[in-house]
């Protein structure tokens, strides 16, 4: 009979405490995503905002890739023309 | 005689729907296989009920399979009617006390259901088990109860007086006849009121019977008469007999002993018609008790001594002891004393003996009862630990259950836990994830800023330089007066070179130092380039149009800017160079929801067939397909050219 009551209590108790814990559970898996919902949408804008850099910095890329290749050799031919003028200017003065 | 008008009237209260008891029957059976459940338990008790006159063992088979129905449907309805039709068949039996303890728990039923009909109609089965069993203070006490309700609540005629006739059965044994009349009386008021002829033939037959025991004969001969008139009528011939009977003991009472060996006679020959032996024995000797007050000695023996064999034939002991009392009367009227000896002794003997049969009857039937009630002290102690032990079994199914939801909580917790865990990994990784994918494209962009950080300080440098190109070469022309025209001519070719290429160097940072390019901007870019072609080139009239509703929403990546603007001013420089024009107009609008970029011209125009396209054309056609635009050239000679950009 005490042993039934024990038991039965026992029981009882543990069904109480689980019902606690399965609430308080069930709690912290809805608090955990919606912060984790938040923590990714924060870091996905970073993401995209990273990505939108990127590509603003690949066009500026391409410009200066674009202007490297006449810039450089128009610069030497600017040199060039002027070391031919030099020469011919001293040519003419000997 | 008692005996069976106590009967009559038992059967009388039990007798409202008995009278063609064979189709009742049938047609419940038929009812049995089309019901279920409460209209199942009740059509068996009916069935039940009909057989309890007829059939005892049949009785007792529908009652009990009505309780086994009851015990699958749990319901306390049906248990109470199978109950009761348990005890009246055990009251049908003889066993006394199963039937007042089946009458007790469906009265307890009744009671908790608020059945007041039904429990008043209890209260009237116990008292008549009580009055059976001799216990007349609880008879009445019950008929009471029942008496109170039935007169309380709206139930059919009948019921009342019922009762009051069994209270009056009561009363009458007890020897109260006062008060059985009264409540007779009472009974036969109802029944008149309401014309109910059986119950009413019935009650005046007992009240016949009362007024003999009060001794008013002429009453008793009054209502005794009515009521044999009356069965007669109804056709239930059977009683006739024993009201003619009552009538002839009123009359042998009063002295009137020719009417009443009349009125014997033809109860005597009514019992043998009807083989009725034990109430022909009684009035056999009734008979030859008024015939020996007449002085008809010998026919007076003739019948006590033929009463007297069929008292011995038919085993009527309590008759064939009177029957010798009657004849030794006889016989000493005779005043032949001798065979007045003989009977007396046979009548002493035979008294003696019938009373150590009762005595040992008594006896018998006191071990019974004391056995009966042992067996049920048992019982009792045995369905006391048969429920001590459902309880037991029921805590522990209670328990196993309990442990069975304990399992299932903690699984159901399980559960939760490792899907919590299994939600943060998922999360750690997505978010490792995004980070990698942040720290990647963050580390590509610092690269390519640095890269581009170069590249501009490199520009300034060369731009600050081809700046001082220029201007040293300007003050070479404007500060020594060079005569040398192949010098003049080069230097010159050289400043226009280097002023070409630091303007291209300037249209690329303009273009790099901006994230966006709006339409705007690119707008106002234009316009400087068309200004300074107009200054160089002041016969060409110059025309620039943007649509209104394209300026504020528009914006171009920086190679789009760079690329569309790059085609606009080659265009340009093309009519201006080649097409001999004098009017140069550039539109920028909107067409099928997509820019669209012109520049046309009135020059000289060229066959697109036949002019192989220079550097100029392929350059632009680059640009555009740079950018994901179309380009389209139109020129025919002498009609102008158009360049439109589709993006």
């Amino acid at each position: 009979m005490c042993f039934n009551i024990i038991f039965e209590v026992i029981i009882g108790l543990l069904l109480l405490v689980l019902s606690i814990a399965i609430i308080i559970t069930i709690k912290r898996i809805f608090v955990f995503n919606e912060n984790a919902k938040k923590r990714n949408q924060v870091l996905a804008f970073k993401v995209s905002l990273a990505k939108k850099e990127n590509a603003q910095l690949q066009q500026k890329t391409v410009l200066v890739n674009a202007i490297n290749t006449t810039l450089y050799p128009r610069f030497f031919s600017i040199i060039e023309q002027i070391l031919s003028l030099q020469k011919n200017i001293f040519d003419e003065s000997l | 005689m008692k005996k069976l008008l106590c009967a009559l009237v038992l059967i009388f209260s039990n007798y409202s729907h008995s009278q063609s008891t064979q189709k009742i029957i049938d047609s419940l059976k038929t009812l049995l296989n089309s019901q279920k459940e409460l209209p199942l338990v009740n059509t068996l008790t009916e069935l039940a009920w009909e057989y309890e006159n007829r059939n005892i063992d049949s009785a007792l088979f529908y009652s009990k399979q009505s309780l086994n129905i009851s015990k699958k449907i749990k319901s306390d309805e049906a248990f109470a009617a199978s109950y009761n039709s348990l005890a009246s068949c055990f009251d049908a039996l003889g066993k006394l006390d199963s039937a007042i303890y089946y009458h007790q728990k469906s009265l307890d039923l009744k009671l908790k259901l608020n059945n007041k009909i039904g429990a008043a109609n209890s209260y009237n089965n116990l008292g008549i088990v009580y009055d059976l069993s001799g216990d007349f203070d609880v008879s009445l006490q019950n008929y009471f109860k029942a008496l109170n309700i039935f007169e309380s609540e709206n139930v059919p005629f009948d019921k009342v007086p019922m009762v009051l006739g069994n209270i009056g059965i009561v009363y009458k044994k007890e020897k109260e006849f006062g008060k059985a009349l009264e409540y007779y009386n009472r009974a036969l008021e109802i029944y008149q009121a309401n014309n109910y002829n059986f119950g009413e033939v019935v009650t005046k037959g007992n009240i016949g019977a009362i007024l003999i025991h009060l001794k008013q004969f002429e009453k008793a001969i009054k209502y005794c008469s009515e009521a044999q008139e009356a069965y007669a009528k109804l056709g239930y011939n059977r009683y006739v007999p024993y009201m003619l009977s009552n009538i002839a003991i009123a009359k042998d009472s009063l002295k009137r002993y020719n009417e009443a060996e009349k009125d014997l006679e033809r109860v005597i020959s009514l019992f043998q018609k009807e083989q009725n032996y034990y109430e022909l024995v009684h009035n056999k000797l009734s008979f030859a008790h008024n015939l020996h007050k007449q002085q008809k000695l010998t026919q007076a023996f003739l019948n006590a001594n033929d009463a007297l064999q069929i008292a011995k034939n038919k085993g009527f002991k309590e008759w064939e002891v009177k029957a010798y009392k009657v004849l030794a009367h006889i016989e000493k009227s005779k005043q032949n004393y001798k065979a007045y000896a003989t009977y007396f002794e046979m009548y002493a003997q035979k008294k003696d003996s019938l009373f150590e049969e009762k005595k040992t009857k008594t006896v018998f039937e006191l071990e019974t009862k004391y056995k009966t009630a042992k067996k049920e002290k048992e019982i009792l102690a045995q369905r006391a630990q048969i429920a001590e032990k459902e309880l037991n079994i029921n805590r522990k199914n209670m328990q196993l259950l309990g442990l069975g939801v304990l399992a299932i909580v903690l699984s159901v917790f399980g559960y939760l836990v490792y899907k919590q865990q299994k939600l943060k990994n998922k999360q750690l990784q997505k978010e490792n994830q995004l980070k990698e994918a942040l720290s990647k494209i963050e580390t590509q962009n610092k690269l390519q800023d640095q890269r581009l950080r170069i590249s501009r300080d490199l520009h300034d440098n060369i731009g600050a330089q081809l700046t001082f190109i220029i201007s040293s070469i300007e003050n070479l022309q404007y500060g020594f007066k060079i005569s040398n025209t192949n010098l003049t001519n080069k230097l010159t070719g050289i400043s226009s070179f280097t002023k070409d290429t630091i303007n291209e160097l300037r249209d690329t940072i303009w273009a790099m130092n901006k994230n966006e390019i709006s339409l705007t901007d690119l707008q106002i870019r234009i316009s400087n380039f068309i200004d300074k072609a107009h200054v160089s080139s002041q016969g060409i009239h110059f025309n620039f149009l943007v649509a209104e509703e394209l300026k504020n929403n528009t914006v171009f990546t920086s190679v789009q800017g760079m690329n569309i603007y790059r085609i606009i001013q080659e265009a340009i420089n093309n009519a201006i160079k080649y097409a001999n024009a004098s009017s140069v107009n550039v539109e920028i609008s909107e067409k099928n929801n997509k820019l669209l970029f012109e520049v046309f011209d009135n020059g000289t125009g060229f066959n697109l067939e036949e002019v192989e396209a220079g550097n100029g054309l392929n350059n632009m056609k680059k640009r555009a397909t740079d950018v994901g635009a179309s380009i389209t050239i139109q020129s025919n000679k002498n009609s102008g050219t158009k360049i439109a950009v589709t993006l």
